[in-house]
């Protein structure tokens, strides 16, 4: 098994709209939360597609986040997940998958996992112990995905 | 930030990953967040339900800081209500799920249809929806207005 955090929520969309919205706009929900800044903001963009890349661009500059691992529409994507000052180092990844809700709408659970990669010094870790880096990113996640889904719900 | 509710309740349970599956299986509440140890066992997690946030918590062993009521002896220290759109078909569910109902649903006095039953380590629960007409006031309630 894996340290994983899940989190997940309800859109009122169908599954397609929300696949497209989630990795289109991830710009737009991933910098939020509790864990905001300036590390982490920049332009994100997906290459689509198992092999294509995750992108950052900060000032001009473009910074490889991860791979996408899956990428399933309207089902599942995942992707490796890095920060600018971790490259080459170990990767946590990161898998959402939406499915029909029962009573109507997108079930859309997002799962963080493979924090047992880290090592304790990473700087991923930010030198927290274990169960509050969880509760920290339990937190973030829950904020985004607020986000990510009003951004699915938009015009509707 | 995401807008929660600014009280969120917890309750310890032996073991939480069975707890939460138990929960939304019996209860109909939906996962919100969750995070797991080493082994995978959640370590916590917050389930939701209408505009209702529960924090499912593991008892960690020894402490008495932190029981489920499976391990005390069936002892509640408190007991959660939460409002349901409809009481009797959550009863439907949470039986077919093998919760144990202790009181089934009755039109209360007060204005709500309500019943109380047992979770899968004993937490006890009421789940109430607002009657539509008031219900007859008891025989009680009649002899404490005539002053009998």
């Amino acid at each position: 098994m894996s340290q994983r955090v899940t989190v997940s929520t309800r859109v009122a969309a169908e599954p397609a709209e929300a696949f497209e919205r989630f990795t289109g706009e991830i710009g737009a929900w991933w910098a939020a939360g509790a864990l905001a800044g300036a590390r982490w903001n920049g332009a994100l963009r997906f290459e689509p597609g198992v092999g294509g890349r995750l992108l950052k661009t900060v000032a001009g500059r473009a910074f490889e986040i991860g791979r996408i691992a899956r990428w399933e529409p309207p089902l599942a994507f995942a992707f490796e997940c890095r920060e600018e000052d971790e490259a080459g180092g170990p990767a946590t990844e990161v898998e959402v998958r939406f499915a029909l809700a029962p009573g109507g709408g997108t079930r859309v659970t997002l799962e963080h996992r493979g924090f047992e990669r880290l090592p304790p010094d990473h700087p991923a870790r930010g030198g927290l112990p274990r169960e509050a880096l969880l509760r920290l990113w339990g937190r973030c996640w829950t904020e985004r995905l607020a986000l990510a889904k009003a951004c699915a719900e938009r015009g509707r | 930030m995401a807008k929660g509710p600014s009280l969120v309740p917890g309750l310890f349970y032996e073991d939480p990953n069975a707890a939460v599956e138990w929960l939304a299986k019996a209860f109909g509440f939906e996962l919100r967040m969750s995070y797991t140890d080493d082994a995978g066992r959640i370590a916590y997690a917050e389930l939701e339900q209408g505009g209702g946030v529960v924090a499912v918590r593991p008892q960690r062993g020894h402490s008495p800081h932190d029981l489920s009521p499976r391990t005390a002896a069936g002892v509640n220290t408190g007991h959660l209500q939460v409002t349901v759109p409809d009481v009797d078909a959550h009863r439907a569910r949470a039986e077919q799920a093998g919760a144990r109902v202790l009181e089934p649903p009755e039109d209360k006095f007060y204005g709500l249809r309500a019943y109380t039953v047992e979770d899968c380590d004993g937490h006890r629960w009421t789940f109430e929806a607002p009657l539509a007409a008031p219900a007859p006031r008891d025989e009680r309630w009649k002899r404490n207005e005539r002053g009998t």
